[in-house]
């Protein structure tokens, strides 16, 4: 096998066009992730743009994951604009969030990375075989996370409502409450769907060691916090300058490396790797119960990081809801103190650290405009750590089959998510 | 009733078109008791056969984008174009008419389209709709009313009396006026009505002196060559 070129195109169960090449010599494995999107240069698109336009145009980024982008858009616009807004509705938005990243994560775990653990070459073969009770499972969970976007966003994929300066609708009372009712009966069943995908062998290798994510007091951040880099917490305003990015001849999105040339994860499990301390609830239990403790240097832990989030982001969801179910009147009036100005937001995608930054000028346009998404910085870490694998592989004797299966396996833990990464270039 | 034997498959797009599709939930369930997913690369299946109908979201970016269609199509019956990248290369949800330079071609200018589901992302019930329609061997009914004569049902206040640009009077309609009944504009994602006349638009906009966009300009010149008079 030395010597040869493996190409595994168009890997399937992930989101967007990812083509994988092994390259393998007497001294070394070479692994390239070529994202293979055509690019629909999405930076040159919203240079000139009136400011309001933008999370419209920003969130088509991703279908999977376009809630966070179009409040991260929304983010960064009010940042440039020093629009404050009241505590409600950033409750609401972290609301419509954790709808969307509990969708997000309930989609890979149980349509992308199941079958990789239960043999299976899809989850069409369980509806063949008539095999419902755990995608009926997954279905109810994934609805009331869909529902929440859908009542409190206008709808589930690309959703309407976070507008700048606020939501251009206000969710009723009875609207909160509907959704509250249903929580019990939701964390009975993901907790079911949770310890399914905690009960899998993980194994331990490949590890990273380098993990970036959001860093809070007091919870799983998502929407606000500082930025936690390898250890070490930084004010997330200045992150862009912690990393460099690369271009590479053979892909078509933007590679990241840390400033010391290093690769590093993002993610559900660097989440939970900087943010350990303050996991609550029924995940905390969980983890007690399986033995399972953070740091976790494994890439595929990454798994297991997610199935927990849905734990906790539920818990989270039902906290924000019973707090705003109590009020009269949801505050939403924003106060904005100038015309013009440089935003920028870091905030936590489903599958990690996401950025966004514009700077508009006196007549509301939008003159610069720079995007980092989650995969993107992933990619150089995929490599690395499939070289890795492979290598160890490979003295072991695996056939072709076996590795190109294992090494499938390991891209789809970082849930990439190559629409994101291959559709922006700055201007 | 025969199986359908249908294949999702993505150009360049943000995929969310084929989220919507998942996101139906037991209704696709519901579906797949007459319906077959043999093709679909985010749920895992790949089987180099033929089709009866091939749901494709995306424009074509690059040549592999456009072989790619040319091998969809030679292989089904049907070829439904999924979402505005798919119907119109994205250019009513992205505003941008051709300046660009940016290579975003929708799918009719290198194949025979049989369907549109319009919109940003495409509205669920026109999905399930269509293929019910196909499962009938029946022709699915076309839209010609606007986002504005939906949202006039809801008896809201006018956003363009406000004066915010809202773009319901040009858009075609079928999405029962979701924006604007969630309180903001159209961006008019949907593309425009048959009957839209751009000129009175303009002239309405600038009566509530709201400025006309640039667009609308260049969205009444390409209307203009395409042989309609307004």
């Amino acid at each position: 096998m030395r010597g040869k070129l493996i190409e595994v195109k168009e890997i399937m169960r992930i989101e967007g066009h990812l083509d994988l090449e092994i390259v393998v010599d007497d001294h070394r494995v070479k692994v390239r992730a070529a994202a293979k999107e055509g690019t629909r240069i999405l930076g040159k698109i919203l240079v000139g743009r009136d400011y309001w336009e933008v999370p419209e145009i920003a969130s088509r980024m991703c279908g999977v994951c376009s809630v966070i982008h179009k409040v991260t858009a929304v983010m960064a616009i009010e940042n440039a604009l020093g629009i404050e807004l009241s505590e409600d509705i950033q409750l609401l938005r972290e609301l419509i969030v954790i709808g969307g990243h509990i969708q997000s994560h309930l989609l890979h775990l149980f349509y992308f990375v199941i079958p990789d653990y239960l043999g299976a070459e899809s989850i069409i073969d369980n509806i063949k075989r008539n095999d419902l009770a755990m995608i009926r499972d997954v279905i109810s969970v994934k609805k009331w996370a869909n529902d929440i976007v859908e009542r409190f966003g206008g709808r589930a994929v690309h959703p309407v409502s976070p507008v700048v300066g606020g939501l251009s609708k206000l969710p009723s009372q009875a609207d909160l409450i509907r959704i509250l009712e249903k929580t019990v009966e939701v964390k009975k069943t993901a907790t079911e769907l949770t310890r399914k995908i905690l009960e899998f062998d993980y194994s331990d290798f490949p590890a990273e060691k380098n993990f970036v994510s959001l860093k809070r007091n007091g919870g799983i951040p998502l929407l606000v916090g500082s930025v936690c880099i390898c250890g070490e917490e930084a004010d997330p305003r200045a992150y862009p300058n912690y990393i460099k990015y690369i271009k590479e001849e053979y892909s078509t999105a933007l590679h990241f490396l840390l400033k010391n040339d290093e690769p590093f994860m993002v993610g559900a499990l660097a989440r939970l790797n900087n943010n350990y301390p303050a996991l609550e609830g029924l995940a905390k239990d969980l983890c007690s119960e399986y033995n399972i403790r953070f740091p976790n240097y494994s890439v595929f832990a990454n798994n297991q990081a997610q199935a927990l989030e849905i734990l906790y982001f539920i818990e989270k969801a039902e906290e924000i809801l019973e707090k705003l179910a109590r009020k009269k009147n949801i505050e939403s009036s924003p106060r904005t103190t100038r015309r013009r100005g440089i935003g920028i937001a870091v905030t936590e995608a489903p599958r990690g650290l996401l950025v966004h930054e514009y700077s508009v000028n006196d007549h509301g346009k939008v003159i610069s405009a720079n995007i980092i998404t989650p995969t993107a910085q992933n990619l150089k870490s995929i490599e690395r750590r499939a070289e890795g694998l492979v290598g160890v592989l490979l003295d072991e004797g695996a056939s072709f089959m076996e590795l190109q299966k294992n090494v499938e396996k390991l891209v789809r833990s970082y849930d990439p998510c190559i629409s994101c990464a291959a559709r922006f270039r700055k201007y | 009733m025969e199986r359908l034997r249908i294949g999702l498959y993505c150009l360049s797009s943000c995929e969310g078109c084929v989220v919507q599709v998942l996101n139906l939930e037991e209704k696709l369930l519901e579906i797949m008791k007459y319906v077959d997913i043999v093709e679909c690369r985010v749920l895992g299946v790949r089987r180099e056969e033929p089709v009866d109908v091939a749901f494709v979201e995306g424009f074509v970016a690059s040549r592999e984008g456009e072989k790619k269609l040319v091998r969809i199509r030679k292989k089904t019956r049907i070829l439904v174009a999924m979402g505005d990248c798919a119907c119109s290369g994205g250019r009513f949800l992205m505003k941008d008419f051709g300046d660009s330079e940016i290579r975003a071609d929708p799918l009719s200018r290198i194949v025979k389209v049989d369907y549109y589901l319009w919109g940003c992302p495409i509205d669920q019930k026109e999905f399930l709709s269509l293929v019910r329609n196909i499962l009938h061997d029946r022709k699915p009914r076309e839209i010609s009313r606007t986002v504005c004569s939906e949202c006039i049902l809801y008896e809201r206040e006018c956003l363009l009396d406000r004066g915010i640009l809202c773009l319901g009077p040009i858009t075609r309609g079928g999405c029962d006026a979701l924006c604007p009944r969630n309180g903001r504009n159209c961006f008019g994602c949907r593309g425009l009505s048959d009957d839209a006349n751009i000129d009175a638009f303009i002239g309405i906009l600038q009566e509530k002196r709201v400025s006309p966009p640039q667009y609308l300009f260049r969205m009444r010149e390409l209307r203009r060559n395409e042989g309609k008079t307004h």
